[in-house]
């Protein structure tokens, strides 16, 4: 008698135990049905529940960022697209002043009615001009690449003093037709991960501009100073300087400071700078004061030992 | 569609006439991936703000979406679940969780949501931020550099929607500041992070795509410089 | 389905333990105090419920709830059968022990007790058991009093005892002279027999079987029922079921119970106690982990700034104390038990609720009991810490320093006394403040409590508690010695002299009558030895005692009755006393008719008889006088000259 009843409580036991489980379990695949159906209609709208310290509520926001993530690729995708039409567009731009300026010397020297002198100066300047078209186009597709991941920069590491003296000569000319002297203190070598092509264009970008914006008979101090993470190159001239309020602006292709009115350039040079230092896990600060001083520290990742 | 997003942000403290207008009515957006700065004075309301985005507090009015989830609207249990999923913190005195280690400070968002940590994703972040060493120490051990950097590990750990940063130089002499600037601005980068960052230093703002100065509760000023 | 999270928050528990070291002792120690306190408690009050139970027992001198005199053999087959019925044990009178002159009066019977009446219901009551109960035809037990009565104070087992015996009640002659082998003995506080008015002897069922005795004719089935409450109702019920008839009577076991509800008073009153322990053991955790919170606020602040929910952070807190339980409550429970066995004889005896030996109590409801209230305690001190970690605003744990000063009332003066400053910052929390201060009342509280116990226990007060007097005077040789005036004057005047009281008694017969004393009889301690007499027999010996005491002896007794004595009246002599604790038997009397000293086979006394109404009763065994098979009466010692 005892027997059949434990045995007839037992069996409802376990079958109220599989019903429940079973319906439990049911709930939970509709649940995760609704998520992964509205992972396919990318739908991201969110009821509150979403936040709750629950399975489900994870499955939700884990799907809420596979939804996300697409939406980034597409969007990343749709943003290289839009930095190319504007390469294009600002490549245009900027190469309308010096091209119309060749059409119209090419144009007067064609008519023919000029003097020798004249001749020999248009003809200066038509040069001036396709060169200037030359290296702008050389920086636009450098840049061009880099900005869309064409060219992959491959940091590895490798001393700094070498790139850093790369650079110097590469400047020393023009350095020396300003009476500059590029002072560098010394510091012990260290393996810093860069690029040195790249890395040295970019070092070799700042000095250009250092030299351009300082007077004659001038001076550019070089350092270097090691932190936990990061090694610092610091370059300073002592030229007209930078107000506070440019220093955000400085990096953006092709903004020319206030400053640089009668200097020539592009506004591509710290552009370009900046961009491969980021792309190599480092970063440009700028620091000045107009008049005194200008401070450029580029930053570059230290090798972990 | 921005990531986050605040509309008509109020919020006040006390009452008439001693009342104090934290935030009076600020509208931001944020873009996925953007690393924004937001300038001011101390008591211009930054701090406020950057409590807001993050739900650590709730506003007089307007509202906050971040991610989809309008904060204005949730509870206390709720807030605390998304701040673990979708924000990533770094205040300017580390908060470090001083009775755990450095890598079970890091790992700590995650686990909160009981998500099995992705050893890869987080030893590259540690080997990145130079902690590979300090892994076993407690935070008492570590310099406030190194502190900061644990932090930064710890706000990125959870791959999370946005990063808020509250003045994260600010009890760091220069040298250290650069350093961990770059580590957020390189990670940022590197991790396509969203970033919305504090700071009263002008200098730092340089690393951000887009600077918000704010005065008195308000924005004054938008964009680069 | 929950979040699968468990780990980190198992993880932040065991950490916050391994980094609050201090305060972890702090608690521990209080959850350990609590428990010891409880367990403790509840030690003494469920073995003062077992002792006195126990003391019941060993005065009934038997476990069984009933008897039912002279059963047959069906009706105790039947009895085996019932449903109410969960024991049954049988035993019959063998003989009577002829008494030598050095045995004195008191009356021995030998005995036959079967096997589950000796081991379920008769060996429970007795204590100190050495030896087996009677098995060849020539052996017994015995009690230790009946062995010193018999002139035997180191016994042994297997020593030669004679006996002298009649089997017959009837033919009191024919006696029987044997020497019996001691099989064992025990230490008996069945009320009769340390009365030494009347004993057992056990025999084996040889022995009973070789004089023919049988149950039937010379002996009772004791029973014990289900349900200790119902024994009236299951006494008439037996009535019916056996169809017994008139000569089979069902008498229920009087417990003599020294109790009078003293024990549950103190039963109650360690209840009160109880609870006072568990609050204030709730109190001092409450506070412990309270400012423990207050001082990780923005510990608790960031981890919910990191997502930590409030829920969770519950968890982490009540996880802490729940494992500082797992340490404090064992700790508490090995010292619970050390204080059990040292103390609680000791406290039980001193609680004055047994005046046999105290029995420990093990219970399992002690240590469940300790257990599950500390726990509930722990519990719900740290619930309401919890809730206010939990409740950490992320951006104030940020910018907290402790709790804001109200400055309106305070007048600052140019020069701040450093008293001044001390007691500002005291209550600069008021609220916590006042939880301090009466945890520290609270604790101060209990310390007194103890440490007043432990004092009240000295030897000194104990034995003034429980003896009237230092000295008692016995008059055994008398004439020789008269307690006359000059004698009196003699010891008012010894040094040291503090008081005296004068108690003088003398035998005395009692008029008996059914209506009157039916229900002592019935009742009557010695019920199974004279169970057989018939009411002519009764009539002849109703002899007891009657004393007279002084008037002042009444006024100490009279603080601890619940009907007190008009003593003026008791003095002038208007009416006398019964002893006994059971006065609810002598409903039915109301006049006294009192014969001093025994009175003579035929009845015709010289002395005269006195009549005097029944005024009141005393505790039995007041001034320990024993009784016989009459209560023992009081009457003041005016009238009693």
């Amino acid at each position: 008698m005892a027997l059949a009843v434990t045995v007839i409580i037992a069996i409802a036991v376990c079958f109220l135990t599989v019903l429940f489980s079973y319906r439990y379990i049911r709930k939970n695949f509709d649940s995760i049905d609704r998520v992964l159906d509205s992972v396919l209609a990318r739908n991201t709208d969110l009821s509150l529940e979403a936040a709750a310290d629950s399975r489900i509520s994870k499955l939700t926001h884990k799907a809420v960022k596979i939804i996300q993530m697409s939406e980034m690729d597409i969007s990343k995708i749709r943003q290289e697209k839009e930095i190319i039409q504007s390469f294009i567009s600002d490549m245009s731009h900027q190469m309308k002043t010096p091209l119309s300026s060749v059409a119209m010397y090419t144009d007067l020297l064609l008519e023919g009615n000029i003097t020798e002198a004249e001749g020999q100066e248009f003809l200066l300047r038509i040069k001036n001009g396709t060169e200037k078209l030359q290296w702008m186009m050389d920086s636009l597709v450098k840049m061009s690449r880099l900005e869309v991941g064409a060219i992959e920069l491959s940091p590895v590491p490798l001393g700094i003093k070498q790139t850093i003296a790369d650079s110097i000569s590469t400047v020393y000319g023009a350095a020396a037709r300003k009476n500059i002297f590029i002072h560098t203190a010394y510091f012990e070598d260290v393996l810093l991960l860069h690029d040195r092509k790249w890395t040295s264009e970019a070092i070799t970008n700042i000095l250009e501009n250092a030299i351009k914006y300082s007077l004659p008979d001038n001076k550019i101090d070089i350092s270097l100073e090691t932190l936990p993470i990061y090694t610092k190159i610091r370059i300073t001239d002592y030229g007209i300087g930078i107000a506070p309020d440019e220093w955000n602006s400085i990096f953006k292709r092709f903004y020319r400071g206030r400053n640089a009115k009668g200097v020539d350039g592009a506004g591509l040079g710290l552009y370009l700078a900046s961009l491969i230092f980021e792309k190599q896990g480092g970063y440009i600060l700028v620091d000045s004061k107009p008049g005194i001083y200008t401070t450029f520290s580029m930053f570059l990742q230290n090798c972990k030992k | 569609m921005p990531i986050l997003s605040a509309q008509g942000l109020k919020k006040y403290y006390g009452k008439e006439p001693n009342i104090v207008r934290a935030l009076d009515g600020v509208d931001i957006a944020v873009e996925s991936g953007e690393f924004v700065a937001v300038v001011g004075m101390s008591g211009s309301g930054k701090s406020t703000l950057l409590h807001m985005l993050g739900g650590l507090d709730k506003p007089t009015d307007g509202k906050v979406i971040v991610d989809g989830y309008e904060l204005t609207k949730m509870s206390d249990e709720q807030l605390a679940i998304f701040r673990r999923r979708n924000v990533g913190f770094v205040f300017q005195n580390y908060n470090l969780v001083p009775i755990l280690n450095v890598y079970e400070n890091i790992v700590l968002p995650i686990e909160l949501d009981g998500n099995t940590v992705d050893e890869i994703f987080i030893n590259e972040i540690i080997d990145m931020l130079g902690l590979s060493e300090k892994r076993d120490n407690l935070p008492n051990m570590l310099s406030g550099g190194q502190q900061q950097r644990v932090a930064i590990a710890r706000s990125l750990a959870a791959k999370p929607s946005i990063l808020l940063a509250d003045e994260p130089t600010g009890n760091l002499d220069t040298k250290t500041s650069q350093d961990v600037l770059g580590v957020l601005k390189m990670t940022s980068t590197k991790f396509h992070q969203t970033i919305v960052m504090i700071t009263h230093n002008e200098q730092i703002t340089q690393l951000a795509d887009r600077v918000i100065h704010i005065e008195d509760g308000k924005i004054v000023r938008e964009g680069r410089g | 389905m929950k979040n699968n999270n468990s780990t980190v928050i198992r993880r932040l528990t065991g950490r916050s333990l391994k980094f609050n070291k201090k305060r972890n002792f702090f608690i521990i120690t209080a959850i350990a105090l609590t428990t010891l306190l409880i367990g403790s408690v509840f030690s003494i009050g469920l073995s003062l419920v077992e002792s006195v139970k126990m003391n019941q027992i060993r005065f009934a001198g038997t476990l069984a709830h009933a008897a039912v005199g002279h059963p047959t053999a069906s009706q105790i087959e039947q009895l085996n059968k019932l449903d109410y019925v969960k024991v049954v044990g049988t035993g019959n009178n063998v003989g009577f022990v002829k008494n030598t002159p050095q045995m004195g009066k008191i009356s021995l019977t030998l005995h036959y007790f079967d096997k589950t009446e000796w081991e379920k219901l008769r060996s429970p009551a007795f204590v100190d058991i050495v030896g087996n109960y009677p098995e060849k035809e020539n052996e017994i037990m015995v009690s230790l009093a009946v062995l010193k009565q018999l002139g035997i104070d180191t016994p042994y087992i297997g020593m030669e005892i004679p006996l002298t015996y009649y089997t017959d009640s009837e033919n009191k002659d024919a006696l029987i002279s044997e020497s019996f082998r001691l099989s064992g003995w025990f230490t008996s506080y069945g009320f009769v027999q340390s009365m030494n008015t009347a004993d057992v002897i056990l025999v084996s069922q040889e022995l009973s079987q070789k004089y023919g005795k049988t149950v039937e004719n010379d002996g009772s089935a004791a029973l014990m029922f289900d349900n200790e409450s119902r024994i009236p109702e299951y006494c008439s019920a037996l009535v019916s079921d056996l169809g017994l008839s008139e000569n089979q009577p069902v008498v229920a076991v009087e417990t003599y119970g020294t109790d009078n509800g003293h024990s549950t008073a103190t039963l109650i009153a360690l209840c009160a106690i109880a609870v006072f322990l568990i609050f204030t053991g709730y109190l001092l955790i409450y506070n412990i982990l309270y400012i423990s919170v207050s001082s990780d606020v923005r510990f608790y602040g960031l981890l919910k700034t990191l997502g930590t929910t409030p829920k969770q952070i519950k968890r982490i807190i009540v996880g802490q104390i729940l494992r500082l339980c797992l340490i404090g409550i064992p700790i508490g429970m090995i010292l619970a038990l050390l204080f059990s066995l040292k103390f609680v004889p000791f406290l039980i005896s001193e609680l004055g609720a047994v005046s046999t030996e105290a029995v420990v109590s093990f219970s399992p409801f002690i240590y469940s009991g300790a257990v599950v209230f500390p726990l509930l305690t722990a519990i719900l001190g740290a619930l309401k810490p919890a809730k206010k970690a939990a409740g950490i605003s992320p951006i104030e744990a940020q910018r907290y320093t402790g709790v804001e000063v109200k400055m309106e009332n305070i007048r600052l003066s140019a020069h701040g006394k450093p008293y001044k400053m001390a007691f500002r910052n005291i209550f600069r929390d008021k609220k916590r403040a006042g939880v301090v201060l009466l945890s520290l009342f609270l604790g101060i509280t209990t310390f007194l409590t103890i440490t007043t116990l432990v004092f009240s226990m000295n030897i000194a007060k104990y034995i003034e508690s429980t003896f009237e007097s230092d000295f008692v005077l016995e008059n055994s040789a008398w004439p020789a010695q008269k307690f006359d005036k000059a004698f009196i004057d003699k010891l008012e005047s010894l040094p040291g002299f503090e008081a005296l009281s004068l108690t003088t008694w003398e035998r005395m017969s009692l008029d008996y009558s059914s209506d009157a004393f039916g229900k002592y009889i019935a009742n009557h301690p010695m019920r199974d030895q004279i169970a057989n007499l018939t009411e002519k027999d009764i009539y002849k010996n109703f002899n007891g005692f009657i004393a007279g005491v002084d008037a002042n002896a009444l006024i100490k007794l009279n603080k601890t009755l619940d009907k007190p004595i008009d003593i003026d009246a008791f003095e002038r002599g208007e009416f006398a006393l019964i002893s006994t604790d059971n006065p609810d038997l002598f409903s039915n009397v109301h006049k006294l008719t009192v014969s001093p000293s025994y009175r003579s086979e035929n009845d015709n006394t010289g002395s005269p008889k006195i009549n005097i109404p029944l005024g009141g009763f005393v505790p039995f065994g007041y001034k320990g006088i024993g009784s016989g098979l009459a209560p023992t009466v009081f009457i003041s010692n005016a009238l009693m000259r």
